[in-house]
C-alpha cells in the first residue's frame, strides 16, 4: 500500500498545497526565530548593568543606599571590588530649549564610576567624562536630539535651573528603571552637585574566584534588595522579555490566523483532489483495497506533503525572522537587534506543525474518500454533488444556533460596563457569528457571485458570464476557497474600522475637552507633591497678546467619605468656553462658593445628586463642605470635583502653582510666533512640558495609520495563503474542465477570452469573499469599538478608502492567482483536449 | 450543374512526431465538399478521418497542403483568426460532451453568438428550435436532457448561425438507434430544406447512408467515394477495403 500511496502523489498538483504549508509554517517559525533573536539581543542589552557583577544591593523605591554601603560591602570576606552607582532624575533640554521626555517622564543622570569592569555602559564614540563639566549621552537620545560630541548640552538640576555640560562621548546604556528617556553620564561630584544625590541607587561588587556569591550575600546587612549576580541577571532578563512579550503574543495571534487559513486551503485542495480521484479510489476498492487502506493512503500523502512543506517553510521562517528583527529595530519600535538565533525548537515545531496541520486538514477529505463505493468506478459521472438534504438541514440549524449565540453574546457585551470585558465579549460574539457566516457561505456564495458579476457580465460579455456560471457550479468549493480570503479581509476591515472609529471619537473628545492650541503641564518629577506650572509662567502668558485665552487649572488630592478624590478649580471665564463638560443634571453656572460640580461616574461619588452635601478634607487637614450644584458624567480634566477658587484655597491653602494651563492663540498670530513666545516664557522654568495639540493630533493620526499598516502587512500573509488557495482551486478546476474548455475553444472562444474567463472567475470569487469580509469586519469593528468606549459617545467612522482598498487588494490577489492556471488552460491544444 | 465548394483541400499532409516515431496521419489528401451537400467521411480507425475533420474545421493545422473554407485559405492563419472563423463560419456537433453543463439549452444554442457579442435573428432562432422540437426544453440544463435531446441542442447550435459548413464527429456514437436516426434526419433535412453543408465523420454504415456521398479514407489517403449510399453498399465498400 505504501507504493500506491506514493504513486498517488502527483507532485505538480500538490505544489500549491505545499506552498500554503510553507507560508504558514514559515510565519510561525519566523516569529519564534524573531522572538529568540530579540530576547537574546535584549538580554545582551539589559545584561550590561549586571556584567561581571557577583553581588548587587539595590535600594528600595524612592530611597537611596547610604554612601557607607560601599565600605560596608568592601569589608566582607571574598569581595574583591565594589562600585556604588548613583542614578538621579536629571531632565535633558534639547537644542530648542525643550524638555526631552518619554511618556511625560524626563531622563536621568548616572555617575561614571571608578571601576571599568563594573560600568553599566559601553562607550560608543568619544570619551568618558573626566572633569566636572563633561557629560556623555546615551546613543538613542543623541540620535533623537541631534547632539554630537563637542556640543554643549543642558540638564535641569534639583534647583530647577539649567546647567550646561560639554558632551564628550556617546554611550550605549539601558535607561534607568527601564525607562527610555535620556540617560546622561556625569562625574560623581558633578552629579551630586546637579541633583543633590545623597546615596546610591545600587551598589555592586565582584567576589574572588572560588567564593560563592550566595555565601557573601548572606552576610550583607545593608538595607535594600540583595541579590547575587545570577539572580540579578535573571530578574533583568524577565524585565527585558516583558518588553516584547506583548508583541510576541500579537504576532502569535496573526500566526494562528495564518495557520487557520492554511488549514482551510489544504482541506479544500484535498477535497478537490480526492473528488477528481474518485474513480481511481473506487477502482482501488474494486480490486480489494480496504477502507482503512484508502484512508491511510490519503493520510500518508498528506504527511509527506506536510513534511516537505515544513522543511521548506523553515527556510522562509529564517527570512521572516530576519525581516522582523530588522523591522523591530526601526525607530518607532526600537528593539535591539543582534545575531540571528536559530534554536532547535523552532525547527522541531515547524516540522511538527507542517505534518500535523496537513494531516489534520486532510482528515475530513480522507474520511470522505473512504466512503467512495467501489461501484463509483463504473459510473460515468466523474463525481457526485455533495450536500444531502439532511446535511443541509444540519448546516442551517448549527449556523442558526451560532448566530443566536453570537448575537446574544454581542448584545450582552454591548451592555457590559467594563470596556475591556465588553470588547472581549463582543469579539467572542463576533467569532460565533463569523463561524455561522462561514458555514452558510456555500448557500449564498452563488447568488453573491452573480450579483458581483452582473455589471461586469453586462459590460464584458460572454467570458464573464461563463465565469459566473463556473463559480456557481460547485458552491461548496467556491465557498471553501473564498473562506480563506474572507478570514484575512474580515480581520483587516475590522481592524481598520476600529482604528478609524477610535481615532474619530478620540479626536472629537479631545476637541471637546481642549478647544485650545497648547497645553502646559509640569514634567513628572517623581516628587511627593504633584508638580505644578509656576504661577509666574501663567501670569506672564496672561499678559501676552499672542494668546486670547489663557486658562489655568489647579487640582490636588483630597479625601471624602467615599474615598480619595481629585479636587480642582478652573478660571471662571473658561466655563462654557474652553471647558464644556457634558452635564447630566443641574447647571454649571450654579457653581459658586459653597457648591461643587461632581462627576457622578467616579467611584467615590456614586449616587451623588444635585443638592447633596459633600465633605472634603485636604492634605493639610483643612476641610470644607460643599453642596452639589451640578453633576457631569465622568471625571473632567479639572478632576472628580470642581469647586470655586475660594473653596479651593480654603481646602489647599499651601497651593502654589497650576496643574494645567491651556492657551488659545489669538487670531492672526502664526503658530511659530506663539510657540516662540511659550518657549521664551519657559526659558527660566524648564520643567514645564508644552503640549502642541496640532502636533499631538498629527502624531496620533500617524500612530493609528502605522497600526493599520502593520496589521495589514501581517494579515497580508494570510491573504497570500488565500491567494495560493484560489490558484489551487482554479488550476484543479482547469484540469477538470479540459474538455469543456476545448469545446468552448472549438465553438469560437479565443485564447484571450478563455484567459479572461478564468481571470474573471478568480476575481469574482475573491471579490465576493472580500465583500463579505469587509461587511462583517465593518459591522463588528464598529460594535467592538462602541463596546470599548463604554459611556463615551462613539462617533462612527467608516474608513471607506481603506475598505475599498481591501476589496481591490483581494481582487488583485484573484488576478494574480489566475495568471498561471489561465495560461496553462489557454495553451492546451484544442484537438488534444477534445481527444481526452 | 455548377456548384460552389464549401470546403476544398489539396495535398493535405499531417505528420505527428519526429524521427522514428513519425506518423503520417494524412498523406496527401485532396477532396472537395460542395455547398449544400451532406458528405460522410468513413474509414477504419487510424485512417485519419478525425484528423482530416480537425484540419478542415480549423481546429488543427496541417503540416503542408491547403484548406480553403468558403474561399478562405486556412493555412497560415493565426490561432485568433482560426478561432473567429470557427465562431462565425463553422458549426460543430461532437460525439459527446457537446454542451456546457453550467448553461441552459437556450444559452448553449446561443453560445457562439454570445462569444461574438452578436444577437441572432429571432425568426431564425424560432425556426431552428421548432424544426428540432426543442421548444419545451430551452430552460433545461444538459443534465436534465436525454442524450438525443442533447445532440439536438448541439444541432440547433450548429445550424443557428448559417455556417459555411457543419462538422459532425460521430454525432450518433453515443445514442440508441432511434435517437440516432432522429439526429441524422435533422441533419439531412437541414441540407435538403435549408441548403446547409454538412460533413460528418462516422464509422456507422447506417449513419453514412443518410449522406449524399461517402468519402472513404484509409492510411491517410482518399481511397474511394460513393454517391447515393445505402447501408449495404457502404458495408460492401468497407469489406472490400478491409480485405
Amino acid at each position: 500500500m505504501r507504493r500506491t500511496a506514493l504513486s498517488g502523489l502527483r507532485p505538480r498538483r500538490l505544489v500549491p498545497t505545499a506552498l500554503a504549508i510553507v507560508l504558514a509554517v514559515g510565519f510561525v517559525a519566523g516569529i519564534m526565530i524573531f522572538g529568540d533573536t530579540t530576547r537574546a539581543a535584549l538580554l545582551d542589552e539589559y545584561a550590561r548593568s549586571a556584567r561581571n557583577v557577583d553581588l548587587a544591593v539595590t535600594a528600595a523605591d524612592r530611597t537611596r543606599l547610604p554612601l557607607s554601603t560601599v565600605e560596608e560591602i568592601a569589608r566582607l570576606d571574598g569581595v574583591t571590588a565594589v562600585e556604588g552607582r548613583m542614578a538621579e532624575q536629571a531632565p535633558l533640554i534639547d537644542r530648542d530649549g525643550r524638555l526631552v521626555t518619554e511618556f511625560g517622564v524626563p531622563g536621568h543622570a548616572v555617575d561614571v564610576g571608578d571601576r571599568a569592569e563594573l560600568r553599566p555602559f559601553d562607550l560608543r564614540t568619544g570619551g568618558l567624562p573626566q572633569g566636572d563639566g563633561d557629560a556623555a549621552l546615551d546613543a538613542r537620545s543623541a540620535r533623537r536630539t541631534g547632539y554630537q560630541v563637542g556640543d554643549t548640552i543642558a540638564l535641569v538640576g534639583a534647583d530647577e535651573q539649567r546647567h550646561e555640560f560639554r558632551l564628550v562621548g556617546i554611550v550605549d546604556i539601558t535607561g534607568v528603571d527601564g525607562g527610555n528617556a535620556s540617560t546622561v553620564v556625569l562625574t560623581r561630584p558633578a552629579l551630586v552637585r546637579l541633583t543633590g544625590a545623597t546615596g546610591f541607587r545600587e551598589v555592586v561588587a565582584t567576589v574572588a574566584d572560588g567564593t560563592a556569591p550566595a555565601a557573601v550575600r548572606s552576610h550583607v546587612t545593608a538595607p535594600g534588595k540583595v541579590r547575587t549576580g545570577d539572580q540579578l541577571r535573571r530578574d533583568l532578563a524577565r524585565e527585558a522579555f516583558s518588553q516584547i512579550d506583548g508583541l510576541l503574543i500579537g504576532l502569535q495571534l496573526f500566526a494562528v490566523v495564518a495557520v487557520l487559513v492554511a488549514a482551510l486551503v489544504i482541506a479544500n485542495t484535498f477535497n478537490i483532489l480526492l473528488a477528481q480521484r474518485m474513480r481511481e479510489t473506487a477502482l482501488l476498492r474494486c480490486v480489494g483495497a480496504t477502507r482503512a487502506q484508502v484512508f491511510r493512503r490519503v493520510i500518508a500523502e498528506a504527511a509527506a506533503v506536510g513534511f516537505t512543506g515544513a522543511a521548506l517553510g523553515i527556510g522562509v521562517g529564517l527570512a521572516i525572522g530576519f525581516g522582523l528583527s530588522r523591522g523591530g529595530a526601526l525607530p518607532g519600535i526600537g528593539l535591539p537587534t543582534g545575531r540571528l538565533v536559530v534554536g532547535v525548537s523552532p525547527v522541531l515545531v515547524a516540522l511538527l506543525l507542517g505534518v500535523v496541520l496537513t494531516t489534520v486538514s486532510a482528515l475530513v477529505p480522507a474520511i470522505r474518500a473512504t466512503r467512495v463505493p467501489p461501484i463509483a468506478a463504473l459510473r460515468i459521472t466523474p463525481f457526485g454533488r455533495g450536500g444531502s438534504r439532511r446535511g443541509r438541514v444540519v448546516l442551517i440549524v448549527s449556523a442558526a444556533l451560532l448566530v443566536v449565540a453570537g448575537v446574544a453574546l454581542t448584545l450582552a457585551g454591548m451592555r457590559t460596563g467594563d470596556p475591556l470585558t465588553a470588547m472581549v465579549i463582543v469579539m467572542a460574539g463576533g467569532t460565533s457569528v463569523f463561524l455561522a457566516v462561514l458555514l452558510l457561505l456555500p448557500l449564498f456564495i452563488g447568488p453573491l457571485v452573480s450579483a458581483v458579476g452582473w455589471l461586469p457580465g453586462r459590460l464584458a460579455g460572454a467570458p464573464v458570464r461563463l465565469a459566473v456560471a463556473n463559480a456557481r457550479r460547485n458552491p461548496g468549493r467556491t465557498a471553501a476557497t473564498t473562506a480563506a480570503l474572507l478570514v484575512g479581509v474580515a480581520l483587516m476591515a475590522g481592524g481598520s474600522t476600529i482604528a478609524a472609529t477610535v481615532n474619530r471619537t478620540a479626536e472629537a473628545q479631545l476637541d471637546k475637552a481642549f478647544p485650545v492650541d497648547y497645553l502646559l503641564t509640569p514634567a513628572v518629577t517623581g516628587g511627593d507633591r504633584p508638580a505644578t506650572v509656576p504661577a509666574a509662567v501663567t501670569a506672564g502668558l496672561r499678559a501676552d497678546p499672542a494668546f486670547d485665552l489663557v486658562v489655568a487649572v489647579r487640582q490636588d488630592d483630597a479625601k471624602s467619605p467615599g474615598g480619595g478624590l481629585r479636587v480642582g478649580t478652573i478660571d471662571e471665564a473658561a466655563i462654557g468656553t474652553a471647558f464644556r463638560p457634558v452635564v447630566s443634571a443641574g447647571r454649571l453656572t450654579d457653581l459658586r462658593p459653597g457648591t461643587a460640580v461632581v462627576a457622578s461616574g467616579s467611584d467615590a461619588l456614586a449616587g451623588r445628586r444635585v443638592g447633596d452635601q459633600l465633605r472634603l478634607t485636604g492634605p493639610g487637614g483643612h476641610s470644607i463642605t460643599v453642596t452639589v450644584a451640578a453633576t457631569v458624567q465622568s471625571a473632567t480634566l479639572v478632576g472628580d470635583v470642581m469647586v470655586t477658587d475660594t473653596d479651593y484655597r480654603a481646602l489647599f491653602p499651601a497651593a502654589v502653582g497650576d496643574s494645567l494651563v491651556m492657551l488659545r492663540t489669538a487670531g492672526g498670530v502664526p503658530a511659530t510666533t506663539a510657540r516662540h513666545q511659550i518657549d521664551a516664557a519657559l526659558a527660566a522654568h524648564p520643567l514645564v512640558q508644552v503640549g502642541d495639540l496640532k502636533e499631538f493630533r498629527d502624531e496620533r493620526n500617524n500612530a493609528i495609520d502605522q497600526i493599520v499598516a502593520v496589521i495589514a502587512v501581517l494579515l497580508a500573509l494570510a491573504l497570500i495563503i488565500a491567494l495560493v488557495g484560489i490558484a489551487n482551486t482554479l488550476s484543479l478546476s482547469v484540469l477538470e474542465r479540459t474538455r469543456e474548455s476545448a469545446l468552448l475553444r472549438a465553438l469560437g472562444l479565443t485564447r484571450g477570452q478563455l484567459r479572461v474567463t478564468l481571470l474573471a472567475e478568480a476575481v469574482l470569487m475573491a471579490a465576493a469573499g472580500a465583500v463579505v469580509g469587509v461587511a462583517f469586519g465593518l459591522v463588528y469593528g464598529l460594535l467592538t469599538a462602541d463596546a470599548g468606549f463604554g459611556e463615551v459617545d462613539t462617533l462612527i467612522a467608516v474608513p471607506v478608502g481603506q475598505l475599498g482598498a481591501f476589496v481591490g487588494l483581494a481582487a488583485l490577489a484573484g488576478v494574480l492567482a489566475a495568471v498561471l492556471p489561465s495560461r496553462r488552460a489557454a495553451n492546451v491544444a484544442v484537438v488534444v483536449a477534445l481527444a481526452d | 450543374m455548377t456548384t460552389t465548394l464549401a470546403v476544398e483541400v489539396t495535398d493535405l499532409v499531417k505528420v505527428y512526431g519526429t524521427g522514428d516515431t513519425t506518423v503520417r496521419a494524412l498523406d496527401g489528401v485532396g477532396v472537395a465538399f460542395p455547398a449544400g451537400e451532406f458528405t460522410a467521411i468513413m474509414g477504419p480507425s487510424g485512417s485519419g478521418k478525425s484528423t482530416l475533420m480537425h484540419c478542415l474545421a480549423g481546429l488543427d493545422t496541417a503540416t503542408s497542403g491547403s484548406v480553403r473554407l468558403g474561399g478562405t485559405e486556412l493555412t497560415g492563419l493565426s490561432d485568433k483568426a482560426l478561432t473567429l472563423l470557427r465562431r462565425e463560419r463553422v458549426g460543430f456537433i461532437f460525439q459527446s460532451f457537446n454542451l456546457l453543463p453550467t448553461l441552459t439549452a437556450e444559452q448553449n444554442i446561443l453560445l457562439p453568438f454570445d462569444l461574438a457579442g452578436r444577437r441572432p435573428d429571432q425568426r431564425r432562432f424560432a425556426q431552428v428550435v421548432s424544426v428540432l422540437g426543442l421548444g419545451e426544453r430551452l430552460r433545461h440544463t444538459p443534465s436534465q436532457l436525454s442524450g438525443g435531446q442533447q445532440q439536438r441542442v448541439a444541432c440547433a447550435r450548429a445550424l443557428l448561425g448559417r455556417p459555411d459548413v457543419v462538422f459532425a464527429d460521430e454525432p450518433t456514437g453515443n445514442l440508441d438507434s432511434r435517437a440516432g436516426a432522429d439526429v441524422l434526419s435533422v441533419m439531412r433535412r437541414s441540407v435538403r430544406e435549408l441548403g446547409q453543408t454538412v460533413v460528418m465523420v462516422t464509422h456507422d454504415p447506417v449513419a453514412a447512408s443518410y449522406a449524399d456521398r461517402v468519402v472513404m479514407l484509409a492510411d491517410g489517403r482518399i481511397v474511394d467515394e460513393l454517391r447515393g449510399p445505402t447501408p449495404e453498399a457502404v458495408l460492401d465498400l468497407l469489406k472490400r477495403l478491409g480485405a
